[in-house]
């Protein structure tokens, strides 16, 4: 049944030469929502979903809520002192490494969230940074094996980002 | 004297036999080729670190027809991906809904392999290394060695019948395997029909798109920062200024490679009163460094060692 409808949507089969199908379409609420399901992946397929309602609105929200860039450089320094957190970052990631190790047969491991302590118990978290996996996935001309299926969507992210 | 012509020409077809397929590079590129053009069914174990999971693969080729794949992860939470050419689509069925995700991807296994370049020759050795069984198949073992400390040895065991990918393994500077993908079960088959492609379908849930991110990536210039000594043997392959799913605008995004391995760097501007996350992590070959530089926010990632982020991420300076 599922393998006939989609052959139907397909143009493949003519809806005519297939009246058990038909009848079944109007009577059985299963086949009504294969039917529409299959409609949805076809058209995701060729890429020609109908235009999102309120697209404008989205614009405008976005615009809204361009980033306000810290700038001028210069009074960053101080606010950061960026120049020194370099470093200090760079050395202690070469220090933690050996901790990485030790870690590695745990799963994942947070190898360096000891970079900076005041920040320590704000860590990044692999789900956080899934949508630069996805980003990376896509564009790098090769990607080893890791495996792209593999990376969950953003969106789909159970703890959030 | 006879005896010696006769091992002679006994030994003749096979060593002419022997060089013909003696170069490895040619190994590896015919078993890149196999994987997108081969019909074939199965199901391979993708291991990292201590993540497992199993899938099930469908690729048929149908010649300008096109390539298509459906994968079915049996793992865990339900997943299921189409993908025709690089268009992929990812089922993953909720509660009461099954939220489908539109995006480009490139290829999964077996299709991973990288095609031949001057960059991947000059930065790893690759030689045979006998034969081994995979998933109930021959499988030609080629070893890829990285020529320094920057990046990953790599082993690929090629099925000697039909010259697909049959497993592949990044091991560290102590030999050690940190990430692998295996068949299991792989069968070959002729040609078929379409009816396999389409998801599984469960009535009674509503399918919801995922809202497609439109901003198209554009070239873009460096924006203030400089990029100073990287890690030898990467080339740039790849700027653009694009959208990162999940973020409300565009970031900077550089792609460095190395014939096999590659490297993403992006470049952010912090907004105001965010307490940026920063540090690092590995799974499997992949590592990650997020740091702060200059009020911009450094996020790298690769299939390659940590020295090799670090230095990425060091390479960023802001002149003043």
């Amino acid at each position: 049944m599922k393998e006939q409808l989609s052959a139907l949507m397909d143009g493949e089969l003519e809806l005519e030469a297939t009246p058990h199908l038909y009848t079944a379409l109007r009577k059985s609420g299963e086949a009504v929502e294969c039917w529409s399901t299959y409609h949805l992946i076809g058209d995701v397929m060729r890429g020609d979903l109908p235009m999102q309602a309120g697209l404008h609105a989205r614009v405008m929200q976005q615009l809204e809520a361009e980033p306000v860039v810290l700038a001028p450089r210069h009074r960053l320094r101080n606010v950061l002192h960026s120049a020194h957190v370099v470093p200090m970052a760079a050395s202690a990631a070469a220090v933690a490494f050996v901790g990485w190790m030790v870690w590695q047969s745990q799963g994942v491991a947070v190898w360096s969230d000891m970079v900076q302590p005041t920040v320590a118990q704000n860590a990044i978290s692999p789900e956080a940074l899934n949508s630069y996996m996805l980003a990376h996935h896509e564009y790098a001309p090769s990607n080893g094996m890791q495996h792209a299926y593999d990376v969950r969507p953003v969106a789909f992210s159970e703890s959030g980002n | 004297m006879i005896r010696k012509s006769l091992l002679f020409c006994l030994l003749l077809p096979l060593t002419a036999y022997g060089a013909e397929l003696a170069d490895p590079w040619l190994i590896m590129e015919k078993a890149r080729q196999a994987a997108h053009q081969l019909n074939y069914k199965g199901i391979f174990v993708y291991q990292s670190g201590t993540k497992v999971s199993s899938m099930q693969i469908t690729h048929m080729n149908y010649g300008p027809g096109g390539e298509f794949a459906r994968v079915v992860v049996l793992d865990g939470a339900p997943r299921e991906v189409l993908r025709q050419g690089n268009d992929v689509i990812i089922y993953q069925p909720k509660s009461e809904k099954v939220m489908i995700d539109k995006r480009r991807l490139q290829s999964g296994f077996p299709a991973v392999l990288p095609r031949l370049s001057e960059d991947i020759k000059s930065n790893y050795q690759i030689h045979l290394a006998g034969t081994e069984r995979i998933g109930g198949r021959d499988g030609q073992l080629v070893l890829l060695e990285p020529r320094d400390k920057y990046r990953y040895s790599c082993k690929m065991w090629i099925d000697r019948d039909s010259g697909l990918l049959l497993k592949m393994a990044y091991l560290n500077d102590r030999d050690e395997i940190i990430e692998q993908v295996a068949f299991n079960q792989l069968l070959l088959m002729s040609d078929g029909g379409m009816d396999w492609f389409h998801p599984e379908v469960q009535p009674g849930k509503d399918y919801v798109m995922t809202p497609e991110e439109k901003v198209t990536p554009a070239p873009s210039q460096n924006e203030g920062w400089l990029i100073g000594q990287l890690p030898p043997g990467f080339r740039k392959t790849e700027q653009v200024r694009r959208a990162v799913p999940g973020k409300a605008f565009p970031v900077n995004h550089l792609v460095f490679w190395d014939g096999l391995a590659s490297v993403s760097l992006f470049i952010e501007p912090m907004m105001q009163g965010v307490i940026p996350k920063i540090g690092g992590f590995s799974q499997g070959a992949t590592n990650v460094l997020v740091s702060v530089h200059n009020g911009h926010k450094i996020v790298v990632l690769g299939e390659v060692p940590v020295a090799t982020v670090t230095q990425f991420s060091n390479a960023i300076t802001f002149p003043q």
